[in-house]
């Protein structure tokens, strides 16, 4: 197979690409303790890209199909009218797995299946715990690489992932709430799944006597939870390249300006260990690297993929990603985070005289060229003379991200990186989102 | 092996099976900054085995049709739970539906496209914008199915996607504008989705801030949609419903909206998105009502949660893809009234930031505007909140704009006292 590939690769064009992707998974979702939907499969396909003027890229579920994608891609080259200029990067021949103590590809399903009964039971002992979704995903992910210039590069990934979903009722009231873990490893990632059970259940229940929040502009801690998704969506989607060079980033042109309080670091790195979104190459062969996209409030570095960093006439960073092998690569976040600070929780609360605290995250949305950005927290509570009181649900927050990131004025020491689906462009990618607890002001959006 | 060779091995192993062969070309074109940057085409071929083994089911999928698969299949059944509610579609006639298959569409070349291109590029100069983004996407599938009990069917389709993103700058300022239409054959609108987003970036420069307040607000299509499909169209699925997951459970009969409103799921509406003959477990499609001058009268079925309810499955169990498990979904969720729309003093809001991050249980939302006008001037910021049950009480009027947006059919709509954060 890798002959043929070899040979294609070299097609008369500027610059060829071939990737191959190989994917098995199981899936497996508990309805209210009965394991509803168990899914298993396998999925490959191969991509090429062939750079002529612009791009042409074809694709294939199979492998013989790989000389007619090749001819595919070379005619759309042909088609393509924006020149596009690659940065030079290391040309690499390497082979790179994941670690992973116990591999989803050794497991049986009844060991897969025993996660979900083991959370399930957890939840027997809540009585307004009427309904629960309990779903166990993993993926042995095989990327194999080759380019014109001569890379070579194998890719093995094992990805897993938990995910609760509980209901609570009491009388009329209703009230969802959800809790996730995963890493890129084994199953051992999934070790305290009963805990994660027993968050969601005691956060649902707490949201059955939650009321709604307050509407206005107002100060806002916000957990290391929200921390992460706020820092991806305001900060992180403005960063990638793609929209800076399309004329859609606010960040345009401000790389060594200060564009955030002096307590703003933030890193994009995918080579935290087990992280959602790490990964050792990126897809298009160029080394994994951590970087600061932010260093005490300084805007210092784009998301690039090779093309965007040749456009820009900047290093390129790594961060090139394909959702699989039927999506074309481009400018993504990998595990991306805010740095700890040194105050304490209390610290950050001591001094609100009415504020809103809030916790986790149920996604959040930006439109990169205004600043403009929405996230919506899964529960909160009010911080009324610096003590954390009543309980509020259903808080969105939206703001303009330079002057909430200008108003960050405490940053916490507690720190962690949790792992999201990033959405761009129809492609979806597996992210880690992180940071510890802060405070800002932001408009929150409530109906009282 | 051929699917019938399939079939005939696991029906020889005592169970029933059931066979799901997707096969689908997509091409697309990306424009950067006005000009054609990457050309798109690709092919996808694959398989979906579903097995009952004694009421336990099992499924398995891949790229090819293989023995392999078939064991893995009932691998699986082998430690599911045993439910008797479990269970295939039987033989039946499928309704002919119209206007989902496009021959020009199926072998349109990229030449072709060419004209289409320009004049949806052309309004950017006329109007002063950039354009950041543009695509064109199209596809041609193919699908059949077939199971022990009879079930043999199969349905070519195409459809065409066309988006454009533009940015107006004066100044600092800076204003976005986002449009896309989908079709079914190659009458697409290009030159529509072009001015649209266009025109939206130009006009909502100068944006002022709004006072916080309860205002009357008119939801354009695309913002309309965003909200049902996230908020609405969940609480109508059966399976929700059975499971104490939906504000719609025990209401049949009952006024769950204002009198002004209804709703119908309509699988074999003409040309319609998401219109098939059949659904993903073979049951044929057809229309239904679901809401009749605001009072409930239906919920969404497959065959699992249609025969624990005692009644028929409704067709909407739906695939997206083949590695994946048919779910209960709306087919084209068709939003009806007649009531006229006044828009002087409303704030009429044409997108939504933020939309599926609102609660699909209780229906509360609190979701950001995107390119929202007061009075015909354009707003700066304003986040809409409230509960989609309330909403839809208080429906004000019906524009006459009725267009399809993925799976929702809506016109724009008028609501009274919706609660805006400026």
């Amino acid at each position: 197979m890798l002959r043929e590939v070899r040979e294609l690769l070299e097609l008369p064009a500027r610059f060829v690409d071939v990737t191959l992707h190989d994917v098995e998974s199981t899936s497996i979702l508990m309805k209210d303790g009965s394991a509803k939907e168990i899914a298993t499969g396998r999925s490959s396909g191969i991509s090429v890209r062939v750079l002529d003027r612009g791009w042409g890229f074809a694709y294939a579920s199979s492998v013989h199909e790989l000389k007619d994608a090749a001819e595919r891609a070379l005619r759309g080259a042909k088609l393509a009218k924006e020149r596009v200029e690659l940065a030079e990067v290391d040309v690499t021949q390497d082979k790179a797995e994941a670690i992973a103590k116990l591999h989803p590809s050794r497991a049986t399903l009844e060991e897969k299946l025993d996660y979900l009964s083991r959370a399930h039971e957890v939840t027997k002992s809540y009585e307004s715990v009427v309904s629960t979704s309990f779903a166990y995903n993993d993926a042995s992910v095989k990327i194999t690489y080759l380019s014109s210039e001569g890379a070579e590069v194998e890719m093995r990934y094992p990805r897993v992932a938990f995910y609760a979903q509980v209901f609570a009722k009491d009388g009329a009231k209703i009230q969802f709430a959800s809790e996730r873990v995963g890493a890129t490893s084994g199953l051992e990632a999934l070790a305290n799944v009963e805990s994660v059970a027993k968050d969601a259940c005691e956060k649902a229940l707490r949201l059955l006597h939650a009321r709604a929040p307050p509407s206005g502009e107002f100060t806002v801690v916000i957990d290391p939870k929200l921390t992460g998704v706020f820092i991806h969506e305001a900060l992180g989607h403005a960063v990638e390249a793609d929209h800076v060079v399309q004329g859609e980033s606010i960040l345009a042109g401000k790389l060594g300006q200060s564009i955030a309080s002096e307590l703003v670091t933030i890193y994009d790195d995918p080579t935290l260990k087990q992280g959602f979104g790490s990964y050792f190459y990126d897809a298009e062969g160029v080394r994994a690297q951590k970087k600061a996209l932010v260093e005490n409030g300084v805007l210092r570095s784009y998301l690039h993929s090779r093309e965007t960093a040749a456009k820009l006439g900047h290093e390129p960073t790594g961060n090139a990603r394909a959702q699989g092998y039927n999506f074309p690569p481009m400018p993504r976040m990998s595990n991306t985070y805010l740095a700890k600070g040194d105050a304490s929780f209390e610290e950050l609360i001591e001094d609100v005289e009415f504020g809103v605290y809030l916790l986790g995250s149920r996604g959040g949305e930006v439109d990169t060229a205004r600043g403009v950005f929405q996230f919506s927290a899964e529960e909160g509570f009010l911080i009324e003379n610096g003590e954390i009181t009543t309980p509020v649900r259903d808080v969105a927050l939206s703001g303009e991200t330079l002057e909430i990131l200008r108003r960050v004025d405490a940053v916490s020491k507690h720190w962690g990186v949790h792992i999201g689906y990033c959405g761009k462009n129809g492609q979806l990618v597996a992210v880690g989102d992180g940071g510890p607890a802060i405070r800002t002001v932001a408009t929150v959006g409530g109906t009282q | 092996m051929t699917p019938e060779q399939a079939l005939r091995w696991l029906e020889r192993q005592g169970c029933e099976g059931e066979i799901y062969e997707l096969k689908q070309r997509s091409y697309g074109i990306e424009i950067k900054r006005g000009e054609v940057e990457l050309v798109e085409a690709g092919e996808q071929h694959g398989f979906a085995i579903r097995v009952l083994l004694a009421h336990r089911m099992g499924f398995a999928y891949g790229n090819e049709l293989t023995q392999e698969l078939l064991d893995k299949a009932l691998s699986v059944a082998r430690v599911s739970p045993q439910d008797e509610h479990l269970a295939f579609a039987g033989e039946q006639s499928y309704p002919s539906v119209k206007g989902i298959y496009d021959s020009r569409l199926a072998s349109l070349s990229f030449d072709e496209l060419e004209d289409k291109l320009e004049a949806m590029l052309a309004p950017a100069q006329s109007l002063g914008v950039e354009v950041t983004q543009a695509s064109v996407a199209w596809e041609v599938s193919e699908e059949r199915m077939l199971n022990s009990l009879g079930v043999e069917v199969s349905e070519e389709g195409t459809e065409i996607y066309a988006h454009l993103s533009a940015v107006a700058k004066r100044g600092d300022d800076v204003a976005t504008g986002m449009h896309f239409d989908a079709s079914r054959s190659f009458d697409l609108n290009f030159e529509a989705v072009g001015e649209t987003a266009c025109r939206l970036a130009k006009e909502s420069l100068g944006a002022q801030k709004l006072e916080t307040g309860d205002y009357a607000v008119v939801l354009r299509p695309i913002a309309m949609a965003e909200l049902v499909e996230n908020v609405l169209i969940p609480a109508f699925s059966a399976d929700n419903v059975q499971r104490g997951r939906s504000r719609l459970a025990g209401m049949l009969g009952e006024q769950v909206f204002g009198e002004e409103l209804s709703v119908v799921d309509d699988a074999t509406l003409e040309a319609g998105l998401e219109t098939s003959c059949f659904d993903g477990e073979g049951t044929a499609c057809r229309s239904k009502v679901l809401v009749e001058k605001g009072v409930l009268r239906g919920y969404l079925y497959d065959i699992y949660t249609a025969r624990k309810a005692g009644v028929e499955s409704t067709g909407n169990a739906f695939r997206s893809g083949f590695a994946t498990l048919p779910r209960i979904d709306a087919s084209n969720f068709i939003i009806q009234g007649n009531s006229s729309l006044d828009e002087d003093e409303a704030l009429v809001v044409h997108g939504l930031i933020g939309a599926h991050t609102a609660n699909p249980v209780t229906g509360d939302f609190s979701v950001e505007t995107r390119n929202a006008f007061y009075g015909g001037s354009p707003v700066r910021k304003a986040i809409l909140a409230g509960n989609v049950y309330d909403l839809l009480s208080s429906v004000s009027g019906f524009g006459r704009d009725v267009t399809q947006i993925s799976g929702v059919v809506t016109a724009s709509v008028g609501f009274s006292n919706v609660r805006v954060v400026g």
